[in-house]
């Protein structure tokens, strides 16, 4: 997935080489889990799935069955904002190798041509299979989320109840709290300074950050509106909060694309919670939305307690 | 045609026609009329690796996954949708859908297993080593011998397409007279599994303890030993090592680093490291010779050819990698296929985990009696080759290795 994931275990009094042990754990299973679902790797299961699935349909596992099921959903849901089709937009800005000098017109043909809908699944068969060839399929928008869930369930498998992990920031779990704390407390860069850090406060809830500054080539952000095929003109950070740090981080793309006048694009699930950074005549300003949004009062916002039941 | 489309075109076409030279790795995979039933035993991390790559084959279908571990097997069923769940190996053997068995379970358990399959006439593929003492990897080997079924050993390397296409080059004299060789396996990792059950641990951490385990020689060793046995057609004399604790001092006995050293017939020699403390550079077995040196990381590998190697004409054109003031040719194993299509830069690799290969082979093997990548007598050889080993580094002597010991009686 190209990022640093880091964790934090807490001791509460378990033995130092446990807490190891379960660490490695949670990280192998993120390292398999960039080995199946990386776009950059020959060997990964998503290309083996572009190489194979335009021939047969393709059985695969339920956990990857699961996650490309719930990317076609949101981008049904979305209305297209978040497509894992995007990979060919995103090979053609350059995002793949890094040399933006994409002619408008291979951008065009990209974006007419494929979307999630050429992925047809087959819940009975657990089977994916792909309408038709040519298709880059692209989960940068919602790996580091899925693999981040994958990793805490190990982690609560191996006994760990306090836990943080991460990955490139931008994709956070918190399990329980540190010692002697309610809670995680993350913060929230603002870019440019524009505004304090936002802070959160995390306790068994997940959160993902989309900013289009995360990564510029050729002065473009990374961030593709799959409508267009074309980099997006984004809100300046989008934030989602909720249980699975899979859904946050898909969800945090149509969020930046298009945050709506209340914060929240369209189709987002009820039991997200969504708010973005963005400038309006009155300069910085908060637009937020679902249930942790609601439960605070305007003079706290932006600080948000996740504190879920 | 401008001069840059005329050396691009001489480029690509004098490639083509110097890579036809080559062999391509990649074969198509097997078919059949009807998949042939898998029952994967051990749904740990192998296992679940292996049911993985088992369901990319169109011929094979996983039907039944085993353990023991609830949790586990719990996992091992959430990668292989439609196959049952048992408890108890023997249930998944008798089962008559079943045609094939995959035991992906400790090393010290294996024999058991593989002869209760072999006896069902199941066809095997036993992951590598085979077992952790000389004589439970003689007793398999016999029992691989009596049986009519297949029986592979999970040496990958064999099936590895770029070993393959590696080895070639090695046994076609490219290499010219072998210097030296050298072999590592490092990695970061403490090797300690977490397990909520208190009771399990000592099970869960089975590669620790020092009554089933044999080390990080045997358990990685044993397969980078095989590739060197399987380059040079030789198995080694003598055996010597040592071993410590660098890191992880948190009441093991196990090392966390060793080191060996194999003499081979003719003075060769291989130098041997494997540690959990340490990750630089990972995973490599390296081959010096007079002409041109030959490096192999599992999904990668490169020739160096010395400045007074004569010209084979194919490396001219070939993908190039530099490796501080080394230039390394990489060797692509379906370079002939993608140089055609104008894409063999993004050849570098394999298109599918080295696994899938050696479960290919098997599968080959059971559809129209291929040869498997490792066969038993060659895996009974290579994993006593790594018990021997461990018990040098343990015991700190030399150990001469019998060739006797190495084959069957």
């Amino acid at each position: 997935m190209g990022t640093r994931f880091e964790l934090a275990l807490p001791g509460n009094g378990r033995p130092r080489r446990d807490l190891r042990a379960a660490g490695e754990a949670a990280l192998d299973e993120i390292a398999e889990w960039d080995r199946r679902l990386s776009a950059f790797r020959r060997d990964s299961l998503l290309s083996f799935l572009m190489r194979e699935a335009v021939d047969r349909p393709v059985p695969i596992d339920r956990d990857t069955f699961g996650l490309l099921a719930m990317c076609v959903d949101t981008w049904r849901r979305s209305g297209g904002l978040f497509d894992i089709a995007v990979g060919g937009a995103m090979r053609a800005w350059g995002f793949r190798d890094g040399i933006g000098t994409t002619p408008a017109s291979m951008v065009e043909a990209v974006g007419a041509n494929h979307s999630s809908a050429d992925v047809l699944l087959d819940p009975e068969r657990c089977t994916v299979r792909l309408a038709r060839p040519g298709i880059h399929l692209d989960l940068g928008g919602v790996a580091k989320g899925h693999a981040i869930d994958r990793a805490a369930a190990v982690l609560r498998d191996a006994g760990i109840e306090h836990a943080l992990l991460h990955g490139g920031t931008s994709a956070v779990a918190a399990l329980g709290a540190p010692d002697q704390a309610d809670a995680w407390s993350i913060a929230i860069a603002v870019p440019d300074g524009a505004a304090p850090p936002v802070r959160v406060a995390l306790r068994d809830a997940s959160l993902a950050v989309s900013a289009p500054h995360g990564r510029m080539v050729g002065g473009h952000g990374h961030i593709i509106d799959p409508r267009t095929a074309s980099p997006a003109a984004c809100a300046m950070v989008a934030v989602v909060l909720g249980r699975s740090a899979r859904d946050c981080d898909a969800w945090s793309k149509p969020l930046i694309i298009d945050p709506g006048e209340h914060g929240r694009p369209v189709g987002m699930p009820d039991e997200l919670t969504s708010f973005v950074a963005c400038t309006d005549d009155s300069g910085l300003c908060y637009r937020g939305g679902g249930p942790l949004w609601d439960a605070v009062t305007a003079s706290e916002r932006p600080i948000v307690r996740s504190v879920l039941p | 045609m401008t001069p840059f489309d005329r050396r691009a075109f001489l480029q690509s076409s004098a490639g083509l026609a110097a890579m036809a030279l080559m062999p391509d790795f990649l074969a198509a995979a097997p078919t059949a009329d009807e998949p042939v039933g898998f029952a994967v035993i051990g749904a740990g991390r192998q296992g679940r690796a292996v049911m993985s790559e088992i369901q990319k084959l169109e011929a094979a279908k996983v039907a039944v996954v085993c353990d023991n571990d609830p949790g586990r097997l719990r996992s091992g069923l959430g990668r292989a949708p439609g196959a049952e769940g048992v408890e108890d190996f023997r249930t998944a053997i008798d089962r008559r859908d079943v045609q094939a068995v995959v035991v992906a379970t400790p090393t010290h358990v294996h024999r058991a297993i593989v002869e209760a399959a072999l006896a069902a006439g199941k066809h095997v593929y036993c992951d590598a080593p085979l077992a952790s003492t000389v004589d439970d990897a003689q007793a398999i080997a016999k029992a691989a011998r009596s049986a009519k079924s297949v029986f592979a050993a999970g040496f990958e390397g064999r099936s590895n397409p770029v070993y393959k296409l590696a080895r070639t080059f090695f046994r076609s004299d490219s290499v010219r007279e072998l210097i030296a060789m050298r072999a590592q396996e490092l990695q970061k990792t403490s090797w300690r599994y977490p397990s909520s059950d208190p009771a399990r641990e000592r099970a869960v951490n089975w590669r620790l303890d020092p009554e089933v385990s044999i080390g990080l020689v045997g358990e990685l060793g044993s397969h980078q030993f095989d590739v060197v046995s399987w380059y040079l057609g030789d198995y080694p004399t003598s055996v010597r090592g040592t071993g410590s604790i660098r890191l992880y001092h948190d009441g093991r006995t196990m090392p966390d680093t060793v080191e060996a050293d194999l003499g081979y017939e003719k003075g060769a020699r291989l130098q041997y490291l494997a540690s959990l403390a340490c990750s630089f550079e990972g995973r490599h077995e390296v081959f010096y010779g007079s002409n041109a040196t030959i490096k192999l990381a599992w999904t990668h590998g490169w020739m160096f050819k010395e400045a007074d190697a004569p010209t084979q004409g194919w490396e001219v054109y070939a993908n190039r990698q530099q490796f501080h003031k080394d230039e390394g040719i990489t060797l692509i194993a379906d370079a002939t296929k993608l140089a055609s299509q104008g894409k063999l830069k993004e050849g570098v690799g394999l298109p599918n985990p080295s696994l899938y290969y050696a479960l290919e082979d098997f599968l080959r093997a059971i559809v129209d009696g291929s040869p498997v990548g490792c066969d038993a007598l060659e895996g009974m050889r290579s994993t006593i080759v790594g018990v021997l080993g461990h018990q040098a580094v343990t015991s700190g002597e030399t150990i001469a290795i019998d060739p006797a010991l190495l084959e069957l009686a």
